[in-house]
C-alpha cells in the first residue's frame, strides 16, 4: 500500500496541471448484491487536491436513512510532497447534519467529514462501507462525477448472487472481465487516464458523456407492493398499484364540484385547479418511504398541504369525481439535469405532475404551484422524456416543449431624449410562453429581488427605473404585461449640434442568447421570438438627415430584421428576430458567432440627428 | 359559541374596511382574534406585502427565568403562505402552541394545531429545532403562535422581512440574570419604561446593495448577559473592556500564544538577518505567512495544540496566525499587541456601548514601535504588512493590553488606487489604436487579484474586458505583479477603430475608452440605509490623443471640477491642446467610504454627471 501511495504521489507531482483542481489517483468500488434486501458496498479512493478550488473533493458527505447505513468510515490526509501521514479520522469525527428548508421535513441525514487541511497539494484517502436494505436502483457508478476532476484509475467490481435478478446498463464503458466466484458472478469495469474537463458545457451534457454503470433489480418491493422493471409498462403498473387507494373528499369539495357546469371539460379543469390552488400549499414531508407513497387526499384536505404526489393525487381524485380521467406523469425535474435512460425502465424520477387527455390535446397541471395557470409546466419539467402512467399502457412520452413560436417578448417603447443626452423611456413589455416564468420573481420576490431582477434586464450604463407595474390580464392564460418608466443618462450623445444614438435602444441581442465567445459554444435552451417597436420622439428639435439602412439577416440559427422609418415628429425603429433552440460548437459555432456579430454591428450602428435650428 | 358569534358580529358592524387600525396591542390575547383581523385584505401602508405580523410580544419572566413569545401573523396573498411554516428553537415540544383561524361564511373557524403538525429536526449533532407546518393556511388566514424557552434570547427583532404592525417587548428585571442590550436599526421604537419597549407599523426590511451586512441594519436589540447568580454567587461575564482584556490575556488560547517558545529560534534567525524595524517586520510577517495556511476559519481564539498546527500541519485559524505573528514580532524586538475586533458581517462594534465578549470575533496584530504604526494580518498570501483584508474594515478595534483600554482605527488609510495612462493614435484612414497602462495598488490590487482569479486564462479575462468596454479590441496584453508592494501593472495594446465615428466630413471620438466607472454603481431611485463602500478610492486617468496633421479640432470637452457637498467625493476633468496632440486628465476620488441615506441622491448624481462628462467627444473636421 505504501509503495502504491509513494508511486501515486510521484506520479501526481509530475503531472499536476495548474488548472486541474483535483485528481483521483485510485478509486475502487465494490457492489456486493447478496439479495434484493441486502447490498454491501465498499468504497475506497485516494484523491490529490491541488488547490482551494478542488478542496470540496476532500470533504466526505453521504446521506443515510432507514434503508441505508454508513459504517467503517476512515479518512487519512497525507502531505502532497512527502506522502507523510498528517491527519487521521474515523466515523466518530464526522458530523451528523439534518437541516432542510422551511417547507420540508425528512428523516434522511447527512454524514459530513471535513478534514480542515489546507496545505496544497495534499492527498485524501477514504475507505467506507455502506449497507443498503431494499432498493429500487443502486447509486450509479460514475468515476468522474463533475467538472475539473481527472481520474488516473477507477474500478467497479459488481458481484451478484446467482439467485438475484438484476439488470446492468453500461454507458460509455465496456465490461473488462467477468468471473464466477463463490459469492456469485463478479463483473469488473475499469477506467484510466480520464482527463479533467473545464466547465464549458451544461451539466446535462457533461453527465451524458461520462462512463458510468447502472444496476437495477428486475423485481422489487416497496410497502408490500411488488413491482417489476422489465418494461415501462410494468413499472407503471406498480406505481398505479401503490397509489390505488380509494379516496374521500370533504362535503365542501363535493358540493363545489357538483355545482360546476358540465360539458366544457377545459373549464371544469380550470375551476377545480383554481379551487385546489386557493386551498392548499406545498410542503414536502418525506418520512419513511414518503417519496413513493404519500399522504392521502383525506389528509391533504384536513391539513391544507401536501407534497407533489399528494397534491397530484388530490387533483386526480377531484377530477375523477367530476367524471374526468387523468394520468400521473413521472418526471426527473430540474432545469439542467440528464435525460431519462429510455431503455432502462425503473425509478429514475423525482417528481410527479398530472396529464389530462382531451379530444384535441392534453392539458398538463403542475399541482405544486399556487399561481400558474393550467397547462403551464415551466422550465422544470418541459421538453424531456417523462413516464405517462396508464393502466396496461404506461409509456414514455415527450413532455411539452416551448418553441420559439411560443416564447414571445413584445416591446413597445416611446423615448424622448433631451439636449444632454438623457432619455425618458415609457416601455411596455408582453411576455408569453416560457417567458411567463419571469412573473415568479414579481409574485414571490421582495422589493429588492424585484428591483434586482428588473435592473438586470437592461444593459444601460446609467439608468433608474422610476416606475414599474405588471399585470396578468387573464389568470387562466400564461402571459403578462409589464410597464416600466426608465430614465437613462447618456442614451444619446450630444456632439456639437448633433444628437447621436445607437440603432438599438432597448435590450441588445446578447442579452437574449447564451453563448460564450471564449469557450466557443452557444446553447440556446429554448427558442425565442422578440418584436420591438421603438418611437424616438424628436420634440421639434431634430431631424434625421440620413436614415440607417434597413437590416435583414437570416441563417440556420434564426433570422433578424431591423427597419427604420422617420417622419416629422419621430423616428420609428422596428426590430424582429427569432432564434431556434440549438447547441452549437466548433464550426457551427463560428458560423453562429459571425451571424450574431453582424447583428451586434447593426445594433450599434449610429443614428445621427441634426439640430433643426 | 353563540355568544362569541354575537360579539364578533357586532364588531363587524362597527368596523369598516379592514386595514391597519388596530394597535391597542395589550388587548390582544392568544387564542382570540377579532373579525377585523380576519377580514383584513391588505396592509394600507404597504400594498405589496403578502403577509404581515399583526402582533409580536416577547416577555422575559424573571421568576421562571423563561422567555415567552406570542406572535400573530396574517396571510394577505397566496404568495405569503410560507409564513405558515415556522422553525422554532426551544428544547421541548410542549412549549409550543399554535392556533389557525380562517373565515368560513363570515364565521371564524378555529383550528388548534396539534402535535402532528410539529416535527423535530436534527440540525447538527445535538442541536434540534422544531418545525411547525400550520394547517389550512391560505389567503386571509391568521395564525397565533406562542412558545417559550429558558433564558434570554440572543436578540429581539422589532422588524422583519414583512411589515410588523405592533411589537412589544418586556424584560422583567431579574435578581439572577443581569444583561445589557445594543440597539441596531433605523426604525423608531418607543421606550415605555426601563424594561418595556414598543414599536408600531414597522416597515418590512428590504436589503439594498452596498450594505456591510444586513443584520446591522434590521431594527432589533441584541442582548449580552453580563452576570448571573449561581448558587448564591454572582458570576460576572464582562463588565468592562479592561476586564475583557484581562480575560483574553489570561486565556491560554489567546494570551498564552504570545509566549510560544517554538518561535524563539526563528526569532533569533530573523534578528541576525535584519537591522531596521521595517526589515524585522517584513521578515517576521513573511515567516508566518509562509509557514501557516489559513483554513478559512474566522476566530477570536486559537484551538488547542497550536504548536502541532504550526509545526506539523502548517494550518491555522485566523487567531492562531495573527497571535503567532504578534508573538514573533515581539520576540524580534518590535513592540506589538493583539487588536481584537468584530468583522463586517458580525456587526458594528461600538466602543461606547456595553462591553461584551460575544461581539468580538477576530484578532489582528498591531505594531507601534518608534514611530512605526501599522496593522497586520497574515491570513492571505496576497496581503502585506500594513494592509488588512476587507472583512476587518469595520470601525475600531480594541488594543489588548493589561493596563490600558485603547481603541485603534481599523481603516489605516489604505485605498483602492488605480492609475491609467494611454497614448492614442488616430490615423487618416479612420483607424485608431492605443497603448494603455493600468496600475492598480493597495485595495485596487487586491480587487484585481480577486477578479482575475475568476478567469482561468488571460484570453477569458480579455474577452470579459472587451465585453465590458464597447468598441475595443485588445491585441496584446502584458501583466507584471509586484506582490510585495501590492501593485499590479497591466499593459494593453488596443485597436480602437470601432470607437471612431466617421461622418463623412467629421470624425467623432470619445477618449476615455476604458474608464473605471463606466457604469453608475447606483441604480436604485431612493435608498433607505447608508451606503458602505468599504474603503476610499481614487482613479486617475491621463489620455494623450495624437491626431493626424490634416485634422482640425472642431470642438472638444472643456475642463470642469465637481465636488460633493459633504466633501466625500471630487471629480476633475482637464483638457488641453498642444498642436496636434490633445491631452485629457480625469481624477475621481471618493474620500469617505460611508454615505448616509440622505446623501444617496447626491452620490448617485455625482457618478451620473461625471460619467456624462467622461463620455463627451472630440469632434474633428477633416482638413483639406
Amino acid at each position: 500500500m505504501r509503495i502504491i501511495v509513494i508511486l501515486s504521489f510521484v506520479f501526481a507531482s509530475l503531472l499536476v496541471n495548474a488548472q486541474e483542481h483535483a485528481k483521483v489517483l485510485s478509486q475502487k468500488t465494490v457492489y456486493n448484491i447478496k439479495s434484493i434486501d441486502n447490498v454491501e458496498i465498499q468504497k475506497s479512493y485516494s484523491i490529490v487536491i491541488n488547490s482551494k478550488k478542488g478542496y470540496h473533493w476532500a470533504v466526505f458527505r453521504d446521506y443515510f436513512d432507514e434503508f441505508k447505513t454508513i459504517k467503517n468510515l476512515n479518512m487519512t490526509i497525507r502531505d502532497g510532497a512527502s506522502g507523510e501521514k498528517v491527519k487521521k479520522f474515523n466515523k466518530g469525527d464526522a458530523l451528523t447534519l439534518g437541516f432542510s428548508s422551511s417547507y420540508e421535513i425528512n428523516d434522511s441525514k447527512t454524514l459530513y467529514l471535513d478534514p480542515d487541511y489546507h496545505n496544497y497539494p495534499f492527498i485524501v484517502e477514504v475507505s467506507v462501507d455502506i449497507k443498503i436494505k431494499g432498493f429500487t436502483a443502486l447509486p450509479v457508478w460514475i468515476p468522474r462525477p463533475y467538472f475539473n476532476l481527472s481520474v488516473d484509475n477507477a474500478s467497479l467490481e459488481l458481484i451478484v448472487d446467482d439467485n438475484v435478478n438484476v439488470k446492468i446498463k453500461e454507458e460509455n464503458i465496456t465490461l473488462h472481465s467477468e468471473k464466477k466466484t463463490e459469492e456469485g458472478t463478479s463483473k469488473l469495469y475499469s477506467v484510466s487516464s480520464l482527463p479533467h474537463q473545464d466547465q464549458k458545457i451544461r451539466f446535462k451534457e457533461f453527465f451524458e458523456q461520462q462512463p458510468r454503470v447502472y444496476v437495477k433489480p428486475l423485481e422489487f418491493q416497496l410497502d408490500g407492493v411488488v413491482g417489476s422493471t422489465e418494461s415501462w409498462k410494468d413499472f407503471g403498473e406498480w406505481f398505479l398499484a401503490l397509489n390505488s387507494d380509494s379516496y374521500v373528499l370533504t362535503a365542501e369539495t363535493k358540493t363545489f364540484i357538483d355545482a360546476l357546469p358540465k360539458g366544457n371539460k377545459k373549464q371544469v379543469i380550470d375551476e377545480v385547479y383554481g379551487y385546489m390552488q386557493d386551498k392548499v400549499r406545498y410542503i414536502s414531508i418525506q418520512l419513511g418511504i414518503g417519496g413513493f407513497k404519500s399522504i392521502s387526499t383525506e389528509e391533504v384536505e384536513a391539513t391544507g398541504y401536501g407534497d407533489c404526489k399528494a397534491l397530484t393525487t388530490y387533483m386526480k381524485n377531484m377530477l375523477d369525481y367530476a367524471g374526468i380521467n387523468s394520468n400521473y406523469i413521472l418526471v426527473y425535474a430540474g432545469s439542467d439535469v440528464p435525460d431519462v435512460l429510455t431503455d432502462f425502465p425503473g425509478n429514475q424520477f423525482n417528481h410527479v405532475f398530472l396529464g389530462i387527455p382531451l379530444a384535441m390535446d392534453t392539458v398538463y397541471l403542475e399541482c405544486t404551484s399556487q399561481i400558474v395557470p393550467s397547462n403551464y409546466i415551466g422550465t422544470f419539467t418541459d421538453n424531456r422524456n417523462v413516464l405517462w402512467i396508464a393502466k396496461g399502457n404506461s409509456q414514455l412520452i415527450q413532455s411539452r416543449t416551448y418553441t420559439y413560436q411560443d416564447n414571445i417578448e413584445k416591446n413597445f417603447a416611446k423615448i424622448s431624449v433631451d439636449d444632454k443626452g438623457k432619455g425618458k423611456i415609457a416601455l411596455s413589455t408582453e411576455n408569453r410562453g416560457i417567458l411567463f416564468d419571469d412573473i415568479m420573481v414579481y409574485k414571490y420576490g421582495k422589493e429588492n429581488h424585484i428591483r434586482d431582477a428588473n435592473i438586470s434586464k437592461f444593459s444601460y450604463k446609467d439608468f433608474t427605473i422610476n416606475n414599474f407595474s405588471y399585470n396578468q390580464d387573464d389568470k387562466k392564460v400564461a402571459a403578462f404585461t409589464s410597464k416600466f418608466s426608465i430614465e437613462v443618462t447618456g442614451i444619446g450623445r450630444k456632439v456639437a449640434d448633433k444628437l447621436i444614438t445607437s440603432a438599438n435602444l432597448l435590450k441588445p441581442i446578447d442579452k437574449y442568447l447564451d453563448y460564450n465567445e471564449y469557450l466557443g459554444y452557444a446553447d440556446i435552451l429554448r427558442g425565442i421570438t422578440v418584436e420591438d417597436s421603438v418611437e424616438l420622439l424628436f420634440q421639434d428639435k431634430y431631424w434625421v438627415n440620413k436614415l440607417p439602412q434597413d437590416v435583414s439577416l437570416t441563417s440556420e440559427f434564426g433570422s433578424y430584421t431591423m427597419t427604420f422609418e422617420a417622419n416629422e415628429d419621430k423616428l420609428i425603429v422596428r426590430r424582429k428576430f427569432f432564434f431556434t433552440k440549438g447547441k452549437y460548437i466548433e464550426e457551427q459555432f463560428s458560423e453562429f458567432s459571425s451571424f450574431v456579430n453582424k447583428i451586434k454591428a447593426a445594433e450599434k450602428a449610429k443614428i445621427v440627428m441634426d439640430s433643426k435650428t | 359559541m353563540a355568544l362569541l358569534k354575537h360579539f364578533y358580529f357586532s364588531f363587524f358592524i362597527i368596523a369598516l374596511a379592514s386595514t391597519s387600525s388596530f394597535s391597542q396591542s395589550s388587548k390582544i390575547k392568544f387564542g382570540s382574534v377579532s373579525m377585523e383581523e380576519m377580514q383584513m385584505t391588505h396592509y394600507e401602508k404597504d400594498s405589496s406585502a403578502d403577509a404581515v405580523i399583526l402582533y409580536d410580544k416577547g416577555r422575559f419572566n424573571a421568576k421562571e427565568l423563561k422567555f415567552y413569545r406570542h406572535v400573530r401573523v396574517k396571510i394577505l396573498k397566496k404568495t405569503g403562505t410560507n409564513w405558515g411554516n415556522w422553525t422554532i428553537n426551544t428544547p421541548y415540544r410542549g412549549y409550543i402552541k399554535a392556533v389557525v383561524y380562517n373565515l368560513k361564511d363570515n364565521e371564524i373557524v378555529e383550528e388548534k394545531v396539534g402535535n402532528d403538525a410539529l416535527y423535530e429536526e436534527q440540525v447538527v449533532e445535538d442541536f434540534y429545532v422544531y418545525k411547525l407546518f400550520a394547517p389550512h393556511v391560505t389567503e386571509g388566514t391568521v395564525i397565533d403562535i406562542s412558545y417559550s424557552h429558558p433564558g434570554l434570547p440572543n436578540e429581539w427583532r422589532f422588524q422583519e422581512r414583512i411589515p410588523v404592525i405592533c411589537n412589544e417587548l418586556k424584560l422583567e428585571i431579574s435578581e439572577y440574570i443581569k444583561y445589557t442590550k445594543t440597539f441596531y436599526g433605523f426604525e423608531p421604537i418607543e421606550t415605555i419604561s426601563l424594561s418595556e419597549w414598543k414599536a408600531e407599523h414597522v416597515p418590512a426590511f428590504i436589503e439594498e446593495p452596498y450594505l456591510s451586512h444586513y443584520s446591522n441594519y434590521i431594527t432589533k436589540f441584541q442582548f449580552q448577559v453580563t452576570s448571573f447568580t449561581f448558587y448564591g454567587r454572582r458570576v460576572y461575564l464582562n463588565s468592562s473592556w479592561s476586564n475583557i482584556n484581562s480575560l483574553l490575556l489570561n486565556y491560554s488560547q489567546f494570551g498564552g500564544l504570545l509566549n510560544s517558545g517554538f518561535l524563539n529560534q526563528p526569532a533569533k534567525e530573523i534578528e541576525a538577518k535584519a537591522s531596521t524595524t521595517e526589515e524585522k517586520i517584513n521578515l517576521a510577517y513573511k515567516y508566518i505567512q509562509d509557514n501557516m495556511t489559513w483554513n478559512n476559519r474566522v476566530a477570536l481564539t486559537a484551538s488547542t495544540n497550536v504548536k502541532n498546527s504550526f509545526q506539523n500541519e502548517h494550518t491555522g485559524n485566523s487567531a492562531e496566525i495573527n497571535l503567532l505573528l504578534t508573538a514573533l514580532l515581539e520576540k524580534v524586538g518590535v513592540k506589538s499587541y493583539p487588536v481584537v475586533l468584530s468583522t463586517r458581517d458580525n456587526g458594528f462594534l461600538f466602543p461606547h456601548n456595553p462591553p461584551s465578549l460575544n461581539q468580538l470575533n477576530y484578532v489582528v496584530a498591531y505594531v507601534n514601535h518608534e514611530g512605526t504604526e501599522m496593522l497586520l494580518d497574515a491570513t492571505s498570501k496576497d496581503l502585506v504588512p500594513g494592509v488588512l483584508p476587507t472583512r476587518c474594515l469595520n470601525g475600531q478595534g480594541l488594543l489588548v493590553h493589561r493596563d490600558h483600554v485603547l481603541w485603534v482605527d481599523l481603516n489605516m488609510g489604505k485605498r483602492n488606487i488605480k492609475r491609467q495612462f494611454a497614448n492614442v493614435t488616430i490615423n487618416e484612414d479612420g483607424s485608431a489604436s492605443a497603448k494603455l497602462t493600468n496600475q492598480s495598488s493597495e485595495y485596487g490590487y487586491l480587487e484585481w487579484v480577486e477578479e482575475k482569479d475568476d478567469f482561468q486564462e488571460d484570453e477569458a479575462y480579455i474577452q470579459h474586458l472587451e465585453s465590458n468596454f464597447s468598441g475595443i479590441d485588445i491585441t496584446n496584453y502584458e501583466v507584471t505583479k509586484d506582490k510585495e508592494n501590492l501593485k499590479v501593472t497591466e499593459v494593453f495594446n488596443v485597436d480602437l477603430t470601432e470607437n471612431i465615428l466617421d461622418l463623412d466630413n467629421e470624425v467623432i471620438f470619445s477618449p476615455f475608452f476604458m474608464y473605471e466607472y463606466n457604469e453608475n454603481p447606483f441604480k436604485a431611485e431612493t435608498r433607505k440605509y447608508p451606503v458602505d463602500l468599504t474603503y476610499p478610492s481614487e482613479f486617475q486617468s491621463t489620455i494623450i490623443v495624437d491626431c493626424p496633421l490634416n485634422y482640425q479640432i472642431k470642438s472638444m470637452p472643456s475642463s470642469i471640477a465637481m465636488k460633493m457637498q459633504n466633501g466625500g467625493g471630487e471629480f476633475t476633468f482637464l483638457s488641453n491642446q498642444m498642436g496636434n496632440k490633445v491631452q485629457f486628465k480625469v481624477l475621481i476620488k471618493i474620500t469617505q467610504p460611508v454615505f448616509t441615506e440622505t446623501e444617496y441622491l447626491e452620490l448617485k448624481q455625482f457618478f451620473s454627471q461625471s460619467l456624462v462628462k467622461v463620455n463627451e467627444s472630440i469632434v474633428f473636421t477633416k482638413g483639406v
